[in-house]
């Protein structure tokens, strides 16, 4: 079956990336597809490429980061969502003319595993895959 | 349906009744594995899901992770491989 899954809780004041991500595992261990990961509201925050946590705890940037590469699933982060809290690409900082000095440095805060999209392709994966399953 | 907040969010834990129907799965997730601590209000709320025929899981990992023990037969604790056979089992998640 095609799992489309939907995260919306921010990196480290809800449990959602680890909730997803433990389940996407489970998913694909089963034999699933996952036709795309989307990060929406505060759930872009966990795209952030400067998250530095420790070294004992979650790293769920890089958990999503490896099980994007182990599986070959899309991340996707909304565009808008990604503007509002400073999750940007490195052409979205020289689109919005945001240069080295500002908070998200000329490289963009947004790793570079997480594209970025808007609600359509959400919509899309919904219309393509067979279930969403949401993580709040 | 997946409750995921705790249930001192009274809405969160059976507002999602208004919503479901016989043959439905209510998974108590994250903090919605707490309403386990409350047997006044968890014993409403199972009354009111064995009257509408809709069945209640918890995740294993989360009761682990607060400590929770599970000591209501009608809850079954499950892990993430069924959480995923439960959505293949349904038509559709709904998430509070």
């Amino acid at each position: 079956m095609n799992f489309n899954i939907l995260v919306t809780g921010a990196l480290y004041s809800s449990q959602s990336a680890y909730s997803a991500l433990r389940f996407c595992r489970a998913a694909a261990a089963a034999g699933h597809s996952i036709s795309q990961v989307f990060f929406y509201q505060d759930g872009v925050t966990q795209a952030n490429q400067y998250s530095l946590p420790l070294d004992d705890e979650f790293d769920a940037v890089s958990s999503w980061v490896e099980f994007s590469e182990q599986t070959s699933t899309p991340l996707v982060v909304c565009v808008s969502a990604g503007e509002r809290r400073g999750l940007m690409s490195e052409e979205q900082v020289l689109e919005n003319h945001l240069g080295a000095h500002s908070a998200v440095g000329s490289n963009g805060s947004l790793h570079s595993r997480f594209t970025v999209a808007g609600l359509g392709a959400l919509h899309q994966a919904s219309l393509e895959s067979e279930r969403m399953v949401t993580f709040k | 349906m997946v409750i995921s907040r705790s249930w001192h969010d009274q809405v969160a834990l059976f507002e999602p009744l208004c919503f479901a129907g016989a043959g439905d799965t209510i998974l108590l997730l994250e903090d919605g594995v707490l309403a386990l601590q409350s047997p006044i209000t968890l014993a409403s709320f199972l009354a009111k899901c064995e009257a509408s025929q809709v069945s209640v899981v918890a995740m294993l990992d989360d009761c682990r992770l607060r400590g929770i023990d599970n000591k209501y037969p009608q809850i079954d604790l499950v892990e993430y491989s069924a959480y995923v056979d439960l959505v293949v089992a349904h038509d559709k998640q709904i998430a509070w």
